[in-house]
């Protein structure tokens, strides 16, 4: 290769190419935040990636989002349980938590202009595990990811899921785009529910855009 | 000679004015009494008494005397006595009329003028009378009498009798009150009838009646009625008497020599009327009688009903035998008959039919052939076809069809014969005949615009040459027979183009096709009997532009190495019409190749990987290509040895290579190879489609220097990258990090309803476990749009819509490496 760098993970998977991006994810000032039932989390949707779970080690992950600002770009979320989460965003916009640059990896891009990768901008990486399509199709030719479909499985207690919206009534209990955190698996949990069938009826909803499973990796 | 009876009682002479008792004095001493002469009177003689007219003993004891002035001879005197009391006097063989007187002693004291002193006495006066009557004379006999006619008895002798005038005989020969009986029989011949009147000219009897003298009589007979036959009647007056008689005798004349009359001709004056006046006309009055005339119901000589005039009421509709006749039905005295038959008047005959008319032949909506008769009256002009000629049934003898494009409201309606501008009419009389154009034997030209339809009516009315029949005036009323049909003219004139195509196996477009030449007012459809349907409808617009879609999703084109023929059809849409198609006689076809099920090799799909490692699985994907949409394709795989393969329609669910996946065009498949434990090995997976090798995927181990240890983290780690965070609390990255990085970003907007875009097209996104698409875009439920990864080959994903997507969706991509 003729500049930049390129490494792979024990699996031959690509861990970093600096000739095919444009930047990496990192977390925000290496951050993980905790808030409890009820409480609000803003992000900008321009800049930040929110990645979220249950503060406990299973549990349900619901909430409701809304949006304001130009182009909807703010984004606001109260969520229903005591919940974890952190923001992700470019590296080369990320805070770098240390003063120092004796530490660490950097990587510019091939202009030298802008820094594609960093450890410096975190004390915890995020490491992509795995990645939950949309759903679609109708009947029987559901595609992608639907109520109930299983979008992780292995150990749930350090794993986020991306959200970029989540609706929660209490009413019938109806959810959409929210996941239940099970120890082995995390199940995507989104349904409504259709008045004309008496209240006892759920509609599977798909999932609207597509989530990141993320491990902070420490 | 008879005995006549008579009786007295003896009566004194002094009881009575004269010498002898009379009818008025003495009344029981006078008795009188009616003889004919010749006749013997017997007296009963009593005694009278000596105080009264009766009888009694005053005279018992004497013989009575007596003379008589009657030219008889008395006898029987004897003396009363008590046992002889009467005495029977007679006088015999009286001749003429007179006096029986008698007397008797004693005296009864008074002198009598005459000197005789017998006191006692009685008389009977004896009266002569006629009874027997004088000859009756009837006159001559008549020959040469008329038939069947009463003839009078002239009563003198050598005058023949007499069809007009009576004569007469009066009774003679009898006393006064003495009748006779006068009585009629026939004495020869058949007998017809014999009659007589008494004192009267006009109430003859053929009964017995009595007269008396004084009596004027008259005689006829009732002539035979047959010729040159005699009848006599005997006439017979019977009196006490005696009796007279006389015979009157009719004889009929020959039959006179007749010559029959010879009718030349019956006519009659065609009265406009239920009957008209027949006239028989003669060639030959005939001779030797009276010429008369007869009309029968049937051909035989009628015998009754003859007259004197040639002319009858003869009624239409019947036929009618006609005669003429010298002796009316007498044989041989009449013509032979005529026959006339009179026609009735002429009637208009509204019940007629349509023909069915020899359109080309029609279709309904679902394509079908019109099979319904009732429907198939409607001319239908196609080609450069501009007349025609209809035919009509039922249709009545005396009357004319008109065709006209007025309308009639019902059966019946009328109008004038001006007001239908008829476009044509029949010209023969045959109750199927041919409805010509306005001249005997062409066709009807007038026919309505090209793209319409119009409707024909049926007009009805008496031929001229019927009877009753009058020539066609602009006020002649004509009568609609209710009876119509439709002309439609559609323009069948067109072409299409082009006249065929052929479409890929997998094509999902839409096959056009254009049409010109077309006429408004004309509808065209394209119907293929492929399937069958119509595929497309077009309306004319006279520009020649336009033409039909044959759409892919309303399943009108062909499958795959079939060829559809789609024919065009036509109808009217505008005027009268019965909305059925025709074939214009253009078609073209579509073809769709055959189908292709042998996909692309994949073997550029799939990327080696070298160094391997050992005992692991390995993932890669395919996408089927070079396939007919719709087409599933088998898909299997084999291992080399040390190896194990499987194949998998989702990344997820896995199947043995040989069992296999079926992907269609376009779909992923997966294949996921386990090396084996050799190092340095080059473990394949040959991927078949259709049993035939279509690509091998190589994994090649690494050599014993290559090989790490796989398991990330932890002191063990042999090689690669391993960064802690400043404070060396946390490891950053290592051997297992995927570290997500952000390879591209795009802003969308995505309308509702749309199609789908491609973004990422130049990123190879298929596999889910490298890469990820996160959104950012501030919108909610189905307004954010779903992706489908596109095979590596194609690279990108495909942004979509939902379809309960309301409005557009913007909002950024984010295409995430990891």
């Amino acid at each position: 290769m003729a500049y930049g760098l390129e490494f792979y993970g024990a699996n031959g998977q690509l861990l970093f190419d600096s000739r095919v991006v444009g930047d990496t994810l990192a977390i925000e000032n290496g951050t993980i935040t905790t808030v409890a039932a009820n409480s609000t989390i803003t992000w900008n949707l321009q800049e930040e990636f929110l990645f979220l779970r249950p503060s406990a080690s299973t549990g349900n992950l619901r909430g409701n989002v809304t949006y304001s600002g130009t182009n909807n770009q703010n984004g606001s979320l109260v969520v229903q349980q005591a919940t974890k989460y952190f923001k992700a965003r470019k590296s080369s916009s990320a805070t770098n938590i240390g003063t120092g640059t004796a530490y660490g990896l950097e990587v510019y891009n091939s202009s030298g202009t802008s820094t594609t990768f960093s450890t410096r901008s975190t004390v915890n990486a995020m490491n992509i595990v795995g990645t939950a399509n949309p759903g679609y199709g109708s009947g029987n030719n559901l595609q992608g990811t639907w109520h109930n479909s299983v979008v992780y499985s292995g150990t749930t207690s350090d794993k986020y899921v991306s959200v970029i919206f989540m609706f929660f009534s209490s009413t019938y209990s109806d959810s959409v785009n929210s996941y239940i955190f099970n120890s082995t698996n995390i199940t995507f949990d989104s349904a409504v529910t259709v008045a004309v069938l008496g209240g006892g009826g759920k509609a599977p909803l798909p999932l609207f855009g597509q989530s990141l499973i993320s491990e902070i990796k420490s | 000679m008879a005995n006549v009876t008579a009786s007295a009682i003896l009566q004194r002479l002094t009881s009575f004015s004269g010498d002898y008792p009379s009818a008025t004095a003495g009344s029981n001493g006078f008795d009188e009494v009616n003889a004919v002469s010749g006749d013997n009177i017997v007296i009963t003689l009593r005694s009278g008494n000596t105080s009264g007219t009766g009888g009694g003993t005053a005279n018992y004891g004497y013989t009575p005397n007596g003379n008589t002035g009657t030219g008889g001879t008395l006898s029987g005197f004897s003396a009363f006595s008590v046992t002889n009391n009467p005495i029977f006097v007679i006088c015999s063989n009286v001749t003429s009329t007179g006096f029986i007187s008698i007397w008797c002693q004693p005296t009864d004291g008074v002198p009598n003028n005459g000197g005789s002193t017998v006191g006692y006495r009685a008389r009977v006066k004896v009266n002569i009378i006629d009874n027997t009557v004088d000859d009756i004379e009837l006159g001559g006999w008549k020959d040469g009498a008329a038939r069947n006619t009463y003839y009078y008895a002239s009563t003198t002798t050598g005058v023949a009798a007499s069809a007009t005038s009576a004569g007469t005989n009066t009774v003679t020969g009898l006393s006064a009150g003495v009748g006779a009986t006068l009585s009629v029989a026939l004495t020869q011949g058949s007998g017809t009838n014999a009659e007589h009147s008494v004192n009267s000219t006009s109430n003859y009897t053929s009964n017995n009646v009595t007269v008396y003298n004084g009596d004027v009589l008259r005689y006829r007979v009732l002539s035979s009625s047959s010729y040159l036959t005699l009848v006599k009647y005997k006439w017979t007056l019977t009196a006490p008497g005696n009796s007279q008689d006389d015979e009157l005798r009719i004889k009929t004349v020959a039959a006179p020599v007749i010559t029959p009359p010879v009718i030349s001709s019956v006519t009659h004056n065609n009265a406009s009327n239920s009957t008209v006046t027949a006239t028989v006309n003669l060639s030959s009055n005939g001779s030797g009688g009276t010429l008369k005339y007869a009309q029968s119901t049937s051909n035989s000589v009628p015998t009754s009903g003859w007259q004197t005039s040639s002319q009858f009421s003869h009624t239409r509709g019947t036929t009618r035998y006609y005669w003429a006749s010298q002796a009316t039905y007498t044989s041989g005295a009449y013509s032979s008959s005529v026959s006339l038959y009179v026609p009735p008047l002429g009637t208009v005959d509204l019940n007629i039919g349509i023909s069915n008319y020899n359109s080309p032949q029609r279709y309904v909506t679902n394509g079908n052939a019109l099979t319904t008769v009732a429907d198939n009256t409607t001319v239908v002009l196609t080609g450069s076809t501009s007349s025609y000629q209809h035919q009509l049934t039922g249709c009545g003898a005396d009357t004319l069809y008109y065709a006209s494009y007025t309308s009639g409201s019902s059966q019946g309606s009328t109008t004038t014969y001006s007001n239908l501008s008829h476009i044509g009419r029949t010209f023969t009389t045959g109750s199927t005949r041919t409805l010509n154009g306005t001249s005997s034997g062409s066709s009807i030209t007038s026919i309505p615009a090209q793209g319409s339809g119009d409707r024909v009516y049926i007009w009805a009315v008496l031929s001229p040459s019927a009877v009753g029949g009058s020539n066609i005036t602009n006020s002649t009323t004509m009568t609609y027979t209710g009876s119509s049909y439709i002309v439609e003219n559609p323009d069948t004139n067109i072409s299409l183009a082009p006249s065929s195509t052929t479409i890929t196996a997998g094509s999902t477009s839409n096959v056009t096709v254009g049409l010109t030449g077309d006429t408004s007012g004309t509808q065209y459809r394209l119907f293929t009997s492929d399937i069958p349907k119509w595929a497309s409808t077009f309306n004319g617009n006279g520009t020649s532009s336009g033409g039909f879609t044959i759409s892919y999703s309303q399943n009108e084109l062909p499958p795959t190495g079939s060829t559809y023929t789609y024919f065009c059809q036509a109808r009217v849409i505008t005027g009268d019409r019965d909305n059925y198609w025709v074939n214009t006689g253009d078609s073209f076809t579509i073809t769709r190749s055959n189908a292709d099920t042998d996909p692309n090799n994949i073997d550029s799909q799939l990327t080696d990987i070298n160094p391997a490692q050992t005992s692991v699985q390995y993932v890669e994907s395919w996408q089927t290509t070079g396939v007919t949409s719709g087409y599933q394709i088998p898909w299997t795989a084999t291992a080399s040895s040390g190896a194990s393969v499987q194949l998998s329609t989702n990344n997820s669910t896995w199947v043995t290579g040989a069992q296999g996946i079926q992907r269609s065009l376009n779909q992923t498949g997966y294949v996921r190879l386990q090396t084996g434990s050799a190092q340095n090995t080059a473990y394949t997976a040959t991927i078949k489609a259709n049993n035939v090798s279509k690509g091998t995927w190589t994994l090649t181990t690494a050599g014993s220097g290559q090989q790490g240890q796989q398991t990330g983290g932890g002191a063990a780690f042999q090689y690669g990258l391993e960064i802690k965070n400043q404070q060396g609390t946390s490891t950053i990255i290592d051997s297992t990090s995927k570290i997500g990085t952000i390879v591209a970003t795009t802003a969308y907007s995505i309308p509702a309803n749309n199609s789908g875009q491609v973004k990422f097209a130049t990123f190879d996104c298929s596999n889910a476990t490298q890469t990820s698409i996160i959104f950012n875009s501030g919108s909610q439920y189905f307004g954010i749009p779903y992706f489908i990864r596109r095979t590596a080959q194609q690279q990108g994903v495909v942004l979509y819509p939902y379809s309960g997507a309301t409005q557009t969706s913007t909002g950024q991509l984010y295409l995430i490496r990891y």
